[in-house]
């Protein structure tokens, strides 16, 4: 239930500074350059929390190409630990994910699991922007990090998006998408994620065009004005 | 006393030593664990992360009653019953307020709480810390960290502090109710789902009245109240166009004006 009281607010502050916390130390201590945090719904992963903006656009690809490392871990309950995503590996698996990833910088990325023993609840990614795999140590560090902040979602009574306005765009937008083209909402989504694909902009940029006005999906597919096809 | 009441230093030794005991913490919430040993493991991860000479726990069990349960040294379980017993000092302060006591210097321990700082000093401590085990308004005990060095805490060990504290408070209130992983995963499932339907709703309602999303939000929660039904259901009808925005848009009848909001 989003309740929009006090209370509800205070929670949501006191999730967000158990997560920023546990996510903080697990950056310093696993020696990466940022991590974000994604949850599981409806078999769909939402990013709902990252240390900084590359680690933010990294689970926004994820989310916009439904591919890549955390993908993986959050599906098969498994780390997935790519010490260089540059490889023919990392492209055979993740065809679209290790490119743009790799474009935007990112040259290792570590994908743990947030599960208990039965329940997968989403995965944390680690990057760094220096190829090179995780020591014994740092792999540890990462691993402790993710089994508290599995403990700290499953304990948050308000929901976890804590106050990103930026991810409820992409929501909102969806809807807008939703009006404007008489498809489902799950329809709305698919258009919002092949658009900002196909034009190579952030789902969160395009979101924000969609809710300003100034951009708008017709019925019959989306209005490029430019396709090659 | 200590033996080594020198400088600690960080070496690396120690650092790996520590990062161990913070997975050892971590590791008891992801299986069955005794509560007891969780907390003799937060109190030896506080003397080692932390730079803290002793650490001790003063609970509050299910049912009520105050008991000293865990403690680095023979030291800090002194500190602690002291406190029990005269039901004062730093660490009741913090259970009874849930808010952190921090006493860098004898003196001012003294000045709140004189025999007990009689008792610090006896026993070689100078600065005192409490840092409440509290879940939102819930305050189940409080750890007490000992210096024998009259140093401030740092703001980042402060921090790292209740850190630890919270994730001890979330594994013993995880413990006493017995809750199932998997009812808690469904509670956070149904969380999500219901903020990202409100959000979809809130963008249809937008579009369809040219209005911002913020005024598609108030419409929503309009509807809700004069109708009586839950945000969360109007929010997934419009989503699932059994609700069209137009009804939405349309004035309601004004709810009843008893029973504030």
């Amino acid at each position: 239930m989003v309740s929009e009281d006090g209370d509800a607010v205070a929670q949501q502050s006191e999730n967000l500074r158990r997560i920023a916390e546990f996510c903080r130390v697990g950056v310093a201590r696993s020696e990466v350059d940022g991590m974000a945090l994604s949850v599981l719904v409806s078999d769909v992963l939402e990013p709902v929390y990252s240390t900084d903006s590359l680690a933010e656009r990294v689970a926004d690809l994820q989310y916009t190409l439904g591919q890549g490392p955390g993908t993986d871990a959050a599906s098969t309950g498994v780390a997935v630990l790519v010490p260089d995503i540059g490889t023919a590996e990392a492209r055979q698996r993740w065809p679209l994910f290790a490119i743009e990833a790799q474009r935007l910088g990112v040259k290792a990325l570590h994908s743990f699991p947030l599960r208990t023993a039965d329940v997968r609840i989403g995965e944390a990614s680690l990057y760094r922007r220096a190829e090179g795999v995780l020591a014994e140590r740092q792999l540890r560090q990462a691993t402790t990090v993710t089994s508290l902040l599995t403990s700290v979602l499953l304990h948050s009574e308000a929901d976890p998006y804590t106050g990103s306005e930026l991810r409820m765009s992409v929501h909102q937008a969806a809807g807008m998408v939703m009006q404007q083209t008489g498809r489902s909402i799950a329809d709305a989504i698919a258009l919002l994620k092949a658009a900002a694909f196909a034009e190579d902009i952030d789902i969160t940029s395009l979101a924000r065009e969609v809710l300003s006005g100034g951009r708008r999906f017709e019925a019959l597919g989306e209005r490029t004005g430019e396709s090659d096809d | 006393m200590t033996e080594e009441s020198g400088g600690r230093s960080a070496t690396t030794e120690q650092m790996a030593r520590a990062a161990s005991r913070f997975v050892a913490l971590a590791d008891t919430l992801v299986a069955d664990f005794d509560v007891v040993e969780l907390l003799d493991r937060l109190v030896e991860d506080c003397v080692d992360l932390l730079d803290v000479t002793a650490a001790g726990i003063l609970l509050r069990n299910a049912d009520g009653v105050l008991d000293v349960v865990a403690n680095s040294s023979e030291e800090s379980r002194l500190m602690e019953v002291f406190q029990l017993e005269s039901e004062d000092g730093p660490c009741i302060e913090a259970l009874m307020t849930g808010e952190p006591v921090q006493i860098d210097e004898v003196r001012e321990l003294r000045r709140r709480w004189p025999a007990f700082a009689d008792a610090v000093q006896g026993l070689g401590f100078s600065a005192v810390y409490a840092i409440p085990l509290r879940l939102r308004s819930e305050t189940i005990g409080a750890l007490n960290l000992f210096n024998s060095d009259q140093a401030n805490m740092s703001t980042h060990d402060r921090r790292l502090a209740q850190a630890l504290a919270d994730v001890a408070t979330i594994g013993i209130l995880q413990q006493r109710s017995l809750s199932r992983a998997s009812i808690l995963a469904e509670q956070l499932q149904l969380a999500l789902t219901t903020r990202i339907t409100v959000e979809q709703a809130k963008g249809v309602i937008s579009e369809y009245g040219g209005v911002d999303v913020g005024e598609g939000f108030l419409a929503i929660r309009a509807y809700s109240r004069s109708h009586r039904i839950k945000l969360s259901e109007v929010a997934a009808a419009i989503v699932s166009r059994g609700l069209s925005p137009a009804a939405i848009l349309a004035p309601h009848p004004q709810p009843p004006t008893r029973g504030r909001e």
